[in-house]
């Protein structure tokens, strides 16, 4: 009886084998120098240490927003692309690390029923991954959402990957068909394909390490591109969400202490505490920059953006990202104007998928802008009267209360008299 | 006493304004809340400030609010104004400012749901929209009680295209009101024209802010389309159809 089991590197010559061993291990340099280039430039940054304590608690966050996909499903459509292609991406990244398990360290996985049901899972899931990118595709294609930009690179991603899956349905259909595995029905995909294979010079043996070395050179060449491109949200969207959720874009989180300062440090805060250059970020916010996918979901939501100010929290993100290897200053590539365009509202935060505090950026960055003196003169006065005046109108403060005037409103001017008189009419 | 009136900025000073502070005070009044207002000791929160980019600005205000509402020993806080409630919510605490705060809406929500603030029968009112104020809903999870509100007065609801987590900004925000340059179109007549598609006779809401923005609009969008749309805040809309018992 024939035992059921994966044979690895069927028909496959030692040579060709030594190649793909020698692909996979430039594409594994190549990966890891770029993760590296990136991490480098984020360490410039502030220093801000995991909290990790609060990732216990970021635990559901993470499955709501990068599991279950709660922000990409609200687009319909979007959801649907985007949960088939990276449900599929991560269980095909599963099932080959799982081979890898298999032969290269020997832990014999993929026998018996395990393998069959791998063969199933992962032909299921491969199906889906490729719907997903062929909706992709034709979304980016047709135009369908206008707040995608027209990119030549993010279709070419999407054939790359494409092409990657189907490569790997090719190979599975042209081993079944010249080796007639007995259940070659759990990879029913496979299967299919195996019969129509049958008689082609094409998918015959003969042409199988030719297509079986090209799917290998294909996924090797989408392992060494990740992280110099979009595709690294891959990474740092998962590590964004996990390590610096956003739960409520409420709350601006506190740069400093004044009361917590010396008089000296205090004028030392002044110089480091608002974002001027590039490495005033915290480090974690200068990755979350590299978690952008530029899917736009901020943009068409953000009110400056939809009447016309020269703000796009896109580009406040992009452009952080892409000058994150010159630490130059921050208003050489972002303008005072698009900062100050912000209202703060937070649909750019709610609408951001992969967890980016846009607030958060521009916020720090005004702080910037105040520390230099670049502001507006109306929000400066305004602000000199509102010091002087502890009011936004910079009316009076003695004004305050005249509204309650005659309405018989108490007043706490002196807290023991409000509650003695109190008492006193209780009693 | 009961709570503190935290009055803010906008429902102290400015003159449309005061009549949410009135009517907010009379509510209390009439379901006999024991509270009372810091009057000129009151100082701006700071979040305009904080978000202009003036931190320190931001910090002093506090550091100077805190402290006046602990030596008037207070607990608890009812504010009018989003803004002013999501800095003693969730910004005051990062300076030892730790007060239970609640907005006007949730807490003549409550009044109501105890019995202490009588409302009239509930009755069909006109159709309304309601604009969700971004500090209040998205930034802070409520959106329930200001509709519920209007609806056990008899009040139906109507949706804009955009509301609830996906609320479009009334443009007041972050210091945005003080910006004198005007750059592109307003947001506050996109976020009116929004208000108006509805066909609702009035645009509900519950910020001093929004309520100043969305009048302005629809104010200048009735007159080019000959519509007749009110705005008001749910604090006047409440003190209107309410009585002391």
């Amino acid at each position: 009886m024939e035992t059921v089991q994966r044979d690895t590197f069927w028909m496959i010559s030692s040579n060709y084998k030594l190649m793909m061993y020698i692909f996979a291990g430039i594409a594994i340099l190549v990966f890891l120098y770029g993760f590296y280039r990136r991490f480098r430039l984020w360490r410039r940054g502030v220093r801000e240490k995991v909290r990790w304590n609060d990732v216990k608690t970021n635990l559901s966050y993470f499955y709501q927003t990068a599991i279950a996909q709660r922000k990409v499903k609200k687009d319909k459509l979007f959801g649907f692309m985007h949960r088939f292609t990276s449900y599929g991406f991560v269980i095909l990244f599963i099932g080959t690390v799982l081979v890898a398990i298999d032969y290269d360290f020997k832990i014999p996985l993929l026998r018996g029923n395990f393998y069959l049901i791998y063969e199933l899972v992962l032909d299921v899931f491969g199906v889906l991954f490729l719907i997903g990118l062929a909706l992709a595709m034709v979304i980016r294609a047709r135009k369908i959402r206008p707040r995608l930009r027209d990119g030549m690179a993010d279709q070419a991603f999407l054939l790359l990957l494409l092409l990657i899956g189907m490569g790997g349905y090719i190979i599975e259909g042209i081993r079944i068909s010249e080796m007639e595995i007995s259940h070659a029905v759990w990879s029913p995909v496979g299967y299919g394909l195996s019969v129509l294979f049958q008689g082609h010079a094409i998918f015959s043996g003969a042409s199988y390490p030719i297509w079986w070395l090209s799917h290998a050179v294909l996924a090797f060449i989408l392992v060494a591109i990740i992280p110099y491109t979009k595709l690294f949200h891959f990474l740092t969207a998962p590590l964004n969400i996990l390590f610096h959720p956003v739960k409520r874009t409420g709350n601006v989180e506190a740069p400093y202490n004044l009361e917590e300062m010396t008089e000296e440090e205090r004028y030392d805060s002044l110089k480091i505490q608002g974002v001027n250059k590039i490495s005033d970020f915290t480090n974690w916010q200068l990755l979350s920059t590299d978690a952008c996918t530029e899917c736009g979901r901020c943009d068409s939501q953000c009110p400056a953006n939809n009447s016309g100010k020269p703000l796009a929290p896109r580009n406040i993100v992009t452009k952080i990202r892409d000058n994150m290897h010159h630490d130059e200053e921050v208003l050489s590539f972002i303008s005072a104007e698009e900062l100050q365009s912000c209202t703060t509202c937070g649909a750019c935060v709610e609408a951001c998928p992969v967890s980016i505090n846009h607030i958060d950026l521009i916020l720090s960055m005004r702080r910037g802008l105040i520390q230099n003196q670049v502001i507006e003169q109306e929000a400066e006065n305004m602000l000199v009267r509102l010091e002087e005046q502890n009011n936004i109108f910079g009316k009076p403060w003695s004004d305050r209360e005249d509204w309650s005037k005659g309405l018989n409103i108490p007043v706490l001017s002196d807290s023991k008299k409000v509650s003695d008189n109190q008492k006193k009419e209780g009693a | 006493m009961e709570v503190l009136f935290w009055v803010g900025c906008a429902a102290s000073y400015d003159k449309r304004l005061q009549s949410i502070a009135r009517a907010f005070s009379e509510i209390m009044e009439k379901a006999s809340v024991d509270y009372a207002i810091l009057g000129n000791k009151e100082k701006c929160t700071g979040d305009i400030a904080r978000r202009m980019g003036d931190e320190n600005l931001f910090q002093e205000l506090a550091q100077a609010n805190i402290k006046t509402l602990k030596e008037h020993e207070v607990k608890s806080i009812v504010t009018t104004c989003p803004h002013c409630f999501n800095m003693f919510k969730n910004e005051y605490p990062a300076f030892g400012g730790d007060f239970e705060v609640t907005h006007y809406t949730t807490f003549i929500y409550n009044l109501i749901r105890e019995g202490r603030l009588k409302i009239p029968e509930k009755q069909k009112r006109e159709i309304v929209t309601y604009h969700d104020p971004c500090y209040l809903g998205r930034q802070n999870g409520i959106f329930d009680a200001p509709r519920d509100i209007l609806e056990m007065l008899g009040y139906e609801i109507v949706e804009m295209e955009n509301s609830k987590e996906k609320s479009f900004c009334c443009g007041a925000g972050g210091g945005a009101m003080f910006e004198t340059k005007q750059r592109g179109e307003k947001i506050n007549t996109i976020r009116g024209e929004e208000a108006l598609n509805t066909g609702a006779c009035t645009t509900m809401t519950s910020c001093p802010f929004c309520l100043l923005m969305m009048e302005e609009s629809i104010g200048s969008l009735n007159q080019t389309r000959g519509t007749n749309m009110a705005s008001r805040d749910i604090a006047e809309v409440v003190n209107a159809l309410t009585v002391k018992q």
